[in-house]
């Protein structure tokens, strides 16, 4: 057995302790980062000296850590007994955020040995044992262990199990201003709502509670993305669309993040298509995307088209994918976009077009249908058209210039808007030193000159010997 | 009275088709339910009282259908209905559940309350081949894409209903329709001859569509339906918009600075 691991969780204590001392969140966010790369070293072997040697031999939560790691192990190669350890020295009682790490650590472990039983059952003695704790240090790695926390009652099939302890957190962590686990919490919330089918709850919940802002961006990120489902369900596109780009803004561009922004991408391209727009090529171009965002071009290729058949066969084609995504009610919305769009595109080829012809091109069921539908296009503002009812056509209207009217000062004043949000968001998100580190500052500021001194003083002195060095 | 004698009563009346009857003791069966406590069902209770609750539930929905109750006492009834149809309860599945679901997508279409139907609809799985649910689905598609004939069809022809309460819930539908045709067509037309635009409208009589006609503010003149243009909107950019706006980037920059 390689010590890698054990130290390198051993180093992370001493992290946790620093974040505790400097009372800076960044120490422990860094261990936390390292926890994708722990968690393949993970073993029982690991945990089982890692618990030992952090715990004092007679205490139950050590004890209790001890005994889940050894019956997950089939083999039965960790020793239950505390005594077993070679520590001879009295060990003391873990510090809180430790502790909180262990238990973390040992989720983390029982997720991958793929035993969701015992996963949820660990989860919730976990969450309680470390409910005693009113430490705002705490506050990230608990948020993790909600998190696994409902990913086990996922996997177990106990989701409405969930909600209640949810909201108890959440108000919990409301009050104790724990925003990355109030942020969490309301995130979880939404995710089992939604994958309950309880969308006017999720509604419920999105208009009754409020995001932290002082989360982190990973967590705002999903937030957004589950707004934006929301929102979509509930026809309100333009906010649903707003909302997924800030999802797929504000998430981390590393490789990791690759799975949400996948995921962010085909929601975003449906909203775009049922907002009547085309999604920018370029999207489904990157080769990350390109597979799993196939389904998506072709339900873009066909509503680009107007053309309502190649959209019926698509939408049987790829009716699973689409499933699998959530995606398939709202890409069935898009019907009524497809034959818009073969009505603009129509407009704008022909200055007249009979009813008939139009009924033929868009393969609608009959001329009467055609007149209505094309009636409503023209109501809705899709194009600028006139119809003659006796002669059965339809009359397109000159198509008026663009830089006549506000449109062009409407987009620059977006984007103007635009702008100048990036700009204050980058302003708050600049971090400053906190008061006490102008002490460090002055020091830092003396060395300096002092060392400006020095480099002078062996400038000048090397001026004059420079003379003699030459020769040399 | 018992609970028991009050449940046979109800359906005895329902057998026989008194639907106001049976409305009337609806709310006393409910208060039975209450004091029970199975209004708000868990599996605490035994199978069969649920089962019994559910189907009288059920058949009180049709009821108040039938008795022309308000939308929002059917919808009450609806959400007093629905956790009996939770599958953690375990029950064998009702035959009448898609039937009541599609009743209820209905009724949010007629209320107008599209956001609340596709809300709804994003919870079914089976809608698009189911007897019942295919109706509001195909419904609201017609209505969503102009195909207002086929709504029309829908709403009015006997044989398009698959069960006689679909009947009496599109009812509200058919001015909804009808004013949606009439303000496409404001825009569609400048003007139609009076009976083509009687035709589209789906009036049966010529008196009906001058009354229609004025009550939109349309004027009928020889033999032709004018509609009012509406105005168009000031396209032109406002001054006072364009500048409040630069005062605001003004002062940004001002911050920035």
């Amino acid at each position: 057995m390689t010590n890698g691991p054990v130290d390198e969780i051993k180093h992370n204590f001493v992290y946790l302790d620093k974040a505790l001392s400097g009372y800076d969140a960044r120490f422990t966010l860094k261990v936390l980062r390292g926890l994708p790369a722990l968690r393949r070293q993970l073993d029982s072997e690991v945990l089982g000296e890692i618990i030992k040697s952090t715990y004092p031999q007679n205490d139950p939560a050590g004890q209790e850590l001890l005994r889940v790691v050894a019956s997950g192990e089939a083999a039965g190669t960790v020793a239950t007994k505390m005594s077993d350890g070679t520590e001879d020295a009295v060990i003391e009682l873990p510090s809180p955020e430790t502790d909180a790490y262990v238990h973390l650590l040992v989720q983390i472990w029982l997720l991958h040995r793929d035993v969701p039983d015992q996963f949820y059952t660990f989860s919730q003695t976990a969450l309680a044992h470390l409910r005693k704790y009113d430490r705002r240090s705490l506050d990230f790695v608990v948020a993790k262990i909600w998190f696994y926390y409902v990913r086990a009652a996922e996997l177990t099939d106990n989701l409405e199990h969930v909600v209640p302890p949810l909201m108890a957190g959440l108000r919990t962590a409301t009050l104790r201003h724990d925003a990355e686990t109030q942020g969490m919490l309301v995130i979880l919330l939404l995710r089992s709502y939604l994958l309950l089918n309880k969308i006017s709850q999720a509604a419920g919940i999105i208009s009754k509670t409020s995001f932290p802002p002082a989360a982190s961006n990973s967590l705002a990120a999903r937030y957004y993305y589950y707004l934006s489902r929301v929102s979509a369900i509930q026809l309100d596109y333009s906010s649903a669309f707003e909302q997924i780009t800030a999802a797929i803004r504000k998430v981390p561009q590393s490789p990791a993040s690759i799975g949400f922004l996948q995921t962010a991408h085909k929601l975003s391209i449906v909203i775009e298509l049922l907002m009547g727009e085309i999604p920018d090529r370029e999207v489904f171009k990157k080769p990350e995307f390109r597979r799993s965002l196939a389904p998506y071009l072709a339900l873009t290729r066909a509503v680009r088209a107007g053309d309502i058949q190649q959209f019926g066969s698509v939408l049987v084609a790829e009716a699973s994918a689409l499933k699998a995504d959530h995606n398939y009610a709202l890409a069935c919305r898009l019907r009524q976009n497809v034959i818009k769009t073969g009505i603009r595109i129509l407009s704008l080829t022909y200055s007249r077009i009979s009813l008939k012809d139009i009924c033929i091109k868009l393969c609608l069921d009959g001329e009467e249908s055609a007149e209505y539908i094309v009636a409503k296009a023209i109501r809705d503002g899709v194009i600028d058209a006139e119809i003659n009812h006796q002669y059965g056509y339809m009359q397109s209207k000159e198509v008026t210039d663009i830089y006549s009217t506000a449109e062009p000062q409407y987009t620059f004043h977006e984007r103007i808007k635009f702008c100048m949000a990036l700009h204050d968001d980058s302003v708050k998100a600049m971090r400053y030193l906190s008061p006490d580190h102008a002490a460090d500052l002055k020091e830092a500021e003396e060395a300096r000159e002092r060392e400006k001194e020095l480099v002078t003083e062996i400038q000048e002195g090397t001026d004059l010997e420079d003379d003699d060095d030459f020769e040399l | 009275m018992s609970l028991q004698t009050l449940s046979r009563e109800f359906v005895t009346l329902f057998q026989q088709e008194n639907c106001r009857g049976a409305a009337g003791l609806l709310p006393k069966i409910k208060l039975e339910y209450a004091k029970e406590g199975l209004m708000a069902p868990s599996s605490a209770f035994s199978k069969e009282d649920l089962m019994a609750a559910r189907q009288l539930l059920e058949m009180g929905v049709l009821v108040e259908i039938h008795a022309g109750a308000s939308a929002a006492e059917i919808d009450r009834l609806f959400a007093q209905l629905r956790p009996f149809y939770d599958p953690k309860l375990k029950l064998a599945a009702s035959d009448n559940e898609s039937k009541l679901m599609a009743l209820h997508l209905l009724l949010l279409l007629t209320n107008n309350e599209i956001a609340e139907f596709h809300t709804e609809l994003e919870t079914l799985s089976n809608a698009e081949n189911d007897k019942y649910l295919q109706y509001p689905v195909k419904l609201e598609r017609w209505l969503m894409e102009g195909a207002y004939d086929k709504a029309w069809q829908a709403v009015t022809e006997k044989s398009q209903f698959p069960a006689p309460e679909f009947a009496i819930l599109t009812q509200g539908l058919q001015s909804t329709i009808r004013n949606e045709i009439a303000a496409s067509s404001e825009k569609a037309y400048s003007s139609l001859p009076f009976a083509n635009a009687r035709h589209l409208l789906f009036f049966t009589s010529d008196d009906d569509l001058t009354e229609f006609a004025q009550a939109r503010d349309w004027t009928v003149s020889n033999g032709r339906v004018n509609f009012a243009k509406v105005e168009e909107e000031e396209q032109v950019a406002s001054t006072e918009g364009l500048i409040s706006s630069m005062l605001a980037y003004a002062s940004q920059i001002e911050t920035i600075i």
